[in-house]
């Protein structure tokens, strides 16, 4: 499969306030991909500097080889973008916006415009200052669909979307995945990049920490581990354990809460040998697993206390 | 400040009340300054012919000919533009930016909210008229020796509940309006017409046309001048419609539906799909959707229809009493050794003469605010995120701006040309003997100020915010402006003179055509157009 984003110690930052910090990855030709991340994580930048809209302090990001920034207008020609956030000229009408959007673009597919209007229930007579935020995302989605583009780079696109139009934006991105087009999404919501995806990659505070795929990140092992002592216990026993993410006494002195990465035999043994008698386990869910790339860096400190 | 909503408003108006303050403190202090007898006797000998203007009333005192000159219209004009703005965007403009949602989600009261926000532009009005009031005094006492505090502040509120009185106008059309600018300039509009009313009204003796305009009332009080009685009834008849039209916005507010007018009618859409299809074979065939040029061009229409159609009104008006006052003009300047010095390169024994006088002092102002405000939609765009989606498609940022710029600088070129046609065809219709050959320099030379303009806004917008390229381009025009007025009654640095652009215009009516200026100031509108692309071809385009 050819390569169509690449990008490379992508660098930008707002003056004093950090963006995204050397970004590195890249996604296949045909791949759904996912970007997720809590809110100001960095995903809405890194895809505004894909579009070319935001000039990257340094490193590189490329569309179908394209520089993002200086063949800007050559890569819009491969790519539908929903934005985060948009406005427009809200005397306009969600008709007007499209046909506008559509000339801008060297024109489009009439026919597969008004089925994409329909599939979504989207009344193009209204000026966009009456829609709501769902029927704002619904032209939204058209317009990124509308001219059948090689990429889609779509910015958390079933925000505020009802479930049943949700439904449809996955059928839209299924039938895109079987004409071999790319899908570049961000989203906050795990169920659907589980649902949508091949590959995810996780970012936190401006930095990528982990891209694999859906599949992979599943296999992650980690495990809540309570272990209860016959006397009082010390978390000096697991803190330099391989594998032992974090450690902090529990309910009372007898107790120690763990979570353990990987296999828990030299946990076992090292409670055997303190004389545990109770252990109980217990594997987090996927959305946890998330929960744990998301959380603030923490110092070695704050996790062994 | 942000604890209620009427100091968080008030706090939106710091630097309007301190820029409106200031400035009319400074109009007034260097009004009474520069207020000598043979200023004083200039004035009063002219102030007759100009009657349809004001009505000249102890013009022998320094007091009497700030009146005439500042009180009478110009200065009324020119404050109730502001809280035009304000009105018209005091509860439509949240509603268009969607804040008002949020502001009503909170357990406020649509009553209490519109009148805090009303209650503010009320204090703000009131801090401009105290500031008003401390610049006067201190001209008055410097030429004086004694200053008439009290009828300083009455003038400026006089002044104030003027502007008020404007601003519920805006208010009120904007319940009826679904954006902010209609109802702007729906208001603009009405105080242009009064202004005409009350001119008509005073040239037509015994006429009613000028009851009928706020201007009326407004003069029936001159605190300034401490002979002069005044009618507080006047006042009070102002006060009194600004407090109705207030009661009326606040009742439509409080029964409508944001985001809708008042009395919207309620759209069927019985058949959707119908309806879709309808939509969408509509905007297929329509051209304004083809390009970003013909968009600009269309999004500007009605506005731009509107401004034309002042200027040539303002045109048309000047134009037809020009014949009855040539006469008289020239001889009060014969006659009026000040005049005579003021008017020295002014040809007044000509119609043309007193075309550039009276009419050529202010376009090239109209045409250069004209082009401010086509040109601010850019800055409103990128600021607002409006360009987001539009950047998304395979349109070079370049191409995006020229034909934003190009499609400005078409509008703003009509002005010129049917400012030219108006005064041609318009001579030739009342058999006016004009210059045609200087009129049409005159018309044609206001255009380089309008690029100016328009690429000064283009240049800064790029990199600074909307309310920072608005405060800088107006504090250049205001000062290049003020600058031309006051040149020869207050000394000036000559180099500020070669960066005023009405200074660079020069008197093209009355022959001086300076092909050099024409020519620079076409240069650097050029040279202030490649510094907005080089610019935004490297600037992050903002979000919202």
């Amino acid at each position: 499969m050819a390569t169509i984003i690449q990008t490379n110690q992508l660098t930008k930052s707002y003056g004093r306030s950090r963006g995204i910090i050397e970004v590195t990855f890249d996604i296949q030709e045909g791949e759904i991909f996912g970007f997720l991340g809590p809110n100001g994580a960095g995903k809405t930048t890194t895809m505004r500097t894909l579009m070319g809209l935001l000039r990257p302090g340094s490193g590189s990001a490329t569309i179908d080889g394209l520089d993002c920034w200086k063949e800007s207008t050559e890569v819009k020609k491969l790519v539908g973008y929903l934005p985060g956030e948009f406005s427009f000229d809200p005397g306009l009408r969600g008709a007007q916006i499209l046909e506008y959007l559509g000339h801008l673009r060297g024109g489009v597919d009439q026919a597969y415009l008004r089925s994409l209007v329909e599939r979504l229930g989207f009344d193009p007579s209204k000026r966009f200052r009456e829609y709501s935020h769902g029927n704002k995302q619904k032209l939204g989605l058209v317009q990124a669909f509308m001219h059948k583009p090689r990429l889609l780079i779509l910015d958390e696109p079933t925000s505020g979307l009802d479930p049943l139009n949700q439904q449809e934006f996955y059928h839209m991105v299924a039938e895109v995945r079987s004409d071999r087009k790319t899908v570049f999404l961000s989203s906050h919501i795990l169920p659907e990049v589980e649902h949508t995806c091949d590959r995810v990659a996780i970012i936190r505070e401006g930095r990528l920490v982990k891209i694999d795929h859906v599949s992979s990140l599943k296999d992650i092992h980690q495990h809540d581990v309570e272990i209860t002592f016959a006397g009082p216990a010390s978390v000096d026993w697991f803190k330099n354990v391989a594998g032992v993410v974090k450690v902090a006494q529990g309910g009372d002195e007898r107790t120690l809460q763990l979570n353990v990465q990987g296999a828990l035999t030299e946990i076992i043994k090292i409670a055997g040998e303190h004389n545990a008698t109770n252990i109980d386990t217990r594997e987090p869910t996927l959305e946890e697993v998330f929960l744990r790339f998301y959380e603030p860096e923490q110092s070695p400190a704050t996790l062994v206390g | 400040m942000f604890r209620s909503i009427w100091s968080k408003t008030l706090r939106d108006y710091r630097v309007p009340i301190l820029a409106w303050g200031i400035g009319l403190a400074l109009l007034m202090f260097v009004g009474f300054a520069t207020a000598t007898a043979p200023v004083l006797a200039a004035f009063a000998s002219i102030a007759p012919l100009v009657g349809f203007l004001g009505e000249p009333v102890a013009m022998q005192t320094p007091a009497g000919y700030i009146t005439f000159r500042y009180m009478e219209t110009t200065l009324p004009l020119l404050l109730s533009f502001w809280p035009i703005l304000v009105g018209a965007r005091l509860v439509r403009g949240e509603e268009e930016r969607g804040t008002m949602d949020v502001l009503l989600g909170t357990p406020q009261a649509r009553t209490r909210l519109l009148l805090e926000k009303i209650g503010t532009l009320v204090l703000a009005l009131l801090l401009i008229a105290v500031l008003f009031a401390l610049g006067a005094v201190s001209g008055e006492a410097r030429i004086e020796h004694h200053a008439d505090l009290f009828g300083a502040l009455l003038t400026g509120l006089n002044l104030s509940l003027f502007a008020f009185f404007f601003g519920m106008v805006a208010l009120l059309l904007s319940q009826f309006t679904i954006s902010r600018g209609a109802a702007a300039g729906g208001a603009s509009g009405l105080l242009l017409l009064t202004l005409l009313l009350n001119i008509a009204g005073r040239e037509v003796s015994g006429s009613w046309l000028q009851y009928l305009s706020p201007f009326y009332y407004y003069n029936l009080n001159r605190p300034l001048i401490p002979s002069f009685t005044g009618a507080p009834a006047g006042a009070l008849v102002l006060l009194g419609l600004s407090l109705l039209l207030a009661a009326i916005s606040v009742v439509l507010f409080a029964r409508r539906d944001i985001g809708r007018t008042a009395f919207a009618w309620q759209r069927t859409s019985a058949n959707g799909k119908h309806q879709a299809e309808r939509s969408l074979s509509r905007a297929e065939h329509a051209v304004s959707t083809r390009a970003v040029s013909l968009r600009t061009l269309t999004a500007s229409g009605w506005s731009s229809f509107w401004w034309l159609l002042g200027m040539v009104a303002f045109c048309a008006a000047i134009l037809y009493i020009t014949p009855s006052f040539q006469k008289p003009f020239y001889n009060a300047v014969q006659q009026t050794p000040w005049l005579a010095q003021l008017f020295f390169d002014t040809p007044t024994n000509t119609n043309t003469g007193v075309l550039g006088t009276l009419l050529f002092t202010f376009l090239p102002a109209l045409v250069v605010i004209f082009g401010l405000v086509l040109a601010l939609k850019w800055a409103a765009d990128l600021e607002g995120g409006r360009l987001e989606l539009i950047f998304s498609t395979p349109q070079a940022r370049l191409r995006v701006l020229l034909e934003r710029f190009g499609a400005n600088v078409l509008v703003v070129l009509l002005a010129p040309v049917l400012i030219w046609l108006v005064l041609i065809i318009g001579a030739q219709l009342i058999n006016l003997n004009i210059n045609q050959g200087r009129v049409l320099a005159a018309s044609f030379s206001m255009l380089p100020l309008a690029l100016i303009t328009i690429g000064l806004v283009y240049a800064l917008a790029g990199r600074l915010r909307y309310g920072a390229v608005l405060g800088l381009v107006t504090a250049y025009l205001a000062l290049s402006y003020l600058e031309e007025t006051l040149e020869g009654l207050v000394p000036i640095p000559s180099w500020i003179g070669q960066i005023s652009i009405f200074h660079l215009y020069g008197n093209p009516i009355f022959g001086v055509m300076d092909w050099g200026h024409v020519l620079g100031m076409t240069g650097v509108a050029i040279v202030l157009l490649v510094i907005s692309l080089v610019q935004f071809r490297s600037a992050d385009i903002k979000l919202g």
